[in-house]
């Protein structure tokens, strides 16, 4: 699988934070937070920055959900990612 | 849809009839001091026997519909009575049956069905009327009987529910446990309750009684919606660290909400969240005193409070919690010395006599109550569990019956006081132009004596010719104690009854009959028999 231009597919999951006391954080008690972290599965020859396997925040209202090989993904431009973070494990 | 089964006047209310005397057989042999026991079998096949009306009244079910729908009737009347006062299932079924029944006896002579249930309703409330003239407010004599009476005339838990009532006062709590001694005791402390139960199922920690139960908690109060979680990571970083578990009293976000549920489920709190009671000044009113007897301080977007300035110095924190899903109750040291608490009682004191306005007055007197309460908790032992549970039902009765005396006084008993308004209310009736709510009046009235038939019938005696002369000369107040075969005044004898369940006996089995005496149709489900 390859992403087309300017395209970024990224894991649909839900990524559970935690903050400092150890207290689990989900997307549906942050729901009014509108950026949502998200692996990047594969990117396009357009995209610039975002690398694969890198963590990403994105627009959680941006782009559109697809299925490939029974996965669920979703389709972003490089405009909707905000940050790209280098050592994803210390904070999830 | 299911098929209907329709019918009419006659022949649907004489089905009515019959399951409504089914019932009021069976619950009106418990009623009065000698009163017999009943026998009920329960789902697996086991006896449970007793003597308390509302049990008697939900395990009848008849087979028939419409015979089933009189019976329910009549269960509603009495459920609702045991509800509002915490007694008198009995004298509510017999007073309805004996309404129905002069109202089946009369119904074809009643012109205007609808006047004779306005007749019905005056007479009660005159009734009622009669009956709060009637009534003094009690001592402590006059305490002990009435828990003595509730408790089926076993006299050591009478005592055991006047003290308790008597230690903690009239706006104390008084509530039940097992006792792990093995003794009976009673325990008083000092503290409060908020109408309020917990907000989600996840914090319950005691599974027998499905409550919530901590010792020791931190207490968080705010008066404004909590719309982030992190307006109270203070809080929660305090009850982690100090590993307390934690109680907070606001309103909180359904994000919120969520996020203390899935902590609390996922084992990184121990949190616990009620709704605050009351709506605006009165909701911060309750409050503030709630923030006064627990030491903390109010989280106030009024006073700019943001989550910069918020630290520990907020929390407050009491002895124990104890919250299942109608209420919560908070136990703090006993000896505490709390002058501005004082203060505030005395003002509330002074206010309370002060203002006339009905509403204000509630709502003083609650907060009151709150404040100044104390609670004692009832620790009962038992040999064996069927024992146990025998002794929890007539405790339970007994700290009903003692609360309702407590609020509204109590009226001589053994069916004496309605025998006394039954004098009074038939030398000058209610007159009208109608003939039919005369009669729905006289109808009323003449049924109250009954309580009294019952429970000299039950007694199993009849009066002799002597005895029946002397009610025929009696005074007010003066009757008959079956116990003991004694006449005179009840108040001495020590048989009173709390005004307040007379009073919704007479009431709702008169909105009973009432509805039953303007239906002529019945419409009930089709059975369909298994094969």
């Amino acid at each position: 699988m390859k992403a087309v231009g300017s395209y970024i597919i990224v894991k649909d999951e839900e990524v559970i934070q935690k903050n400092d006391l150890g207290l689990i954080i989900t997307e549906e008690s942050d729901n009014n937070i509108r950026y949502i972290i998200g692996e990047v599965v594969s990117v396009g020859a357009d995209v610039k920055e975002v690398e694969v396997g890198g963590k990403v925040y994105f627009d959680k209202i941006a782009g559109s959900s697809l299925r490939v090989n029974g996965t669920k993904l979703k389709a972003i431009r490089e405009r909707d990612v905000v940050v790209i973070l280098d050592n994803a494990d210390s904070i999830i | 849809m299911i098929e209907k089964e329709i019918v009419f006047d006659g022949e649907g209310r004489k089905k009515l009839k019959k399951g409504i005397d089914i019932l009021a057989e069976a619950v009106s042999s418990t009623l009065g001091a000698s009163g017999k026991t009943v026998i009920i079998e329960d789902e697996y096949g086991n006896p449970h026997i007793t003597k308390d009306g509302v049990t008697v009244a939900n395990s009848i079910i008849l087979s028939d519909p419409i015979e089933n729908l009189g019976c329910s009737i009549l269960k509603q009347a009495s459920q609702k009575t045991a509800s509002e006062a915490g007694d008198g299932t009995t004298t509510s079924c017999v007073l309805a049956r004996a309404i129905i029944n002069r109202c089946f006896d009369n119904i074809d002579d009643i012109e205007n069905v609808t006047q004779a249930k306005e007749g019905i309703e005056a007479a009660a409330k005159d009734i009622v009327k009669l009956l709060e003239k009637s009534s003094k407010s009690v001592n402590q004599k006059t305490l002990l009987q009435v828990s003595t009476i509730s408790a089926n005339g076993d006299s050591y838990i009478g005592e055991l529910v006047s003290n308790a009532y008597e230690e903690v006062g009239k706006d104390g709590i008084v509530n039940m446990e097992d006792s792990l001694s093995g003794i009976d005791h009673t325990e008083i402390t000092n503290g409060t309750r908020i109408k309020r139960g917990y907000g989600t199922p996840f914090s319950i920690n005691n599974l027998r009684s499905k409550s919530v139960e901590y010792q020791n908690p931190l207490i968080v109060i705010s008066d404004t919606k909590i719309d982030m979680h992190e307006r109270l990571h203070f809080a929660f970083e305090q009850s982690i660290k100090q590993k307390r578990p934690l109680l907070i009293v606001s309103e909180l976000d359904d994000r919120v909400k969520l996020f203390v549920a899935q902590n609390i489920n996922k084992k990184n709190l121990t949190c616990n969240f009620i709704h605050p009671e009351g709506v605006g000044i009165s909701k911060f009113e309750l409050l503030e005193d709630l923030c006064m007897m627990t030491g903390a301080r109010m989280i106030s977007e009024l006073s700019g409070d943001s989550k910069e300035n918020i630290d520990k110095s907020y929390l407050g924190t009491c002895a124990s919690m104890v919250s299942n899903s109608n209420e919560t109750i908070l136990v703090f040291e006993k000896d505490e010395e709390n002058t501005k608490k004082k203060e505030v009682i005395s003002y509330l004191k002074e206010e309370i006599e002060k203002t006339s306005n009905r509403n204000v007055k509630y709502h003083l007197k609650d907060r009151l109550s709150k404040l100044s309460g104390g609670v004692a908790t009832i620790k009962l032992a038992g040999n064996s569990e069927i024992e146990l549970k025998e002794k929890k039902d007539r405790v339970d009765d007994s700290i009903h019956a003692t609360k309702a005396a407590l609020e509204e006084g109590v009226v001589a008993g053994g069916g004496v006081a309605l025998l006394d308004v039954h004098e009074k209310i038939s030398s000058k009736p209610h007159r009208s132009s109608s003939s039919s709510f005369n009669m729905g009046y006289k109808m009323m009235v003449d049924s109250i004596p009954d309580v009294w038939n019952k429970i000299i019938s039950n007694s199993g005696q009849e009066l002799t010719l002597e005895e029946t002369k002397m009610m025929q000369n009696r005074k007010p107040k003066q009757g008959f104690d079956v116990k003991n075969k004694l006449f005179g005044n009840m108040f001495t004898f020590g048989i009173v009854d709390p005004l307040k369940v007379t009073k919704n006996a007479v009431l709702n089995s008169a909105s009973v009959a009432s509805t039953i005496l303007t239906t002529s149709c019945v419409i009930s489900n089709k059975r369909i028999a298994k094969k």
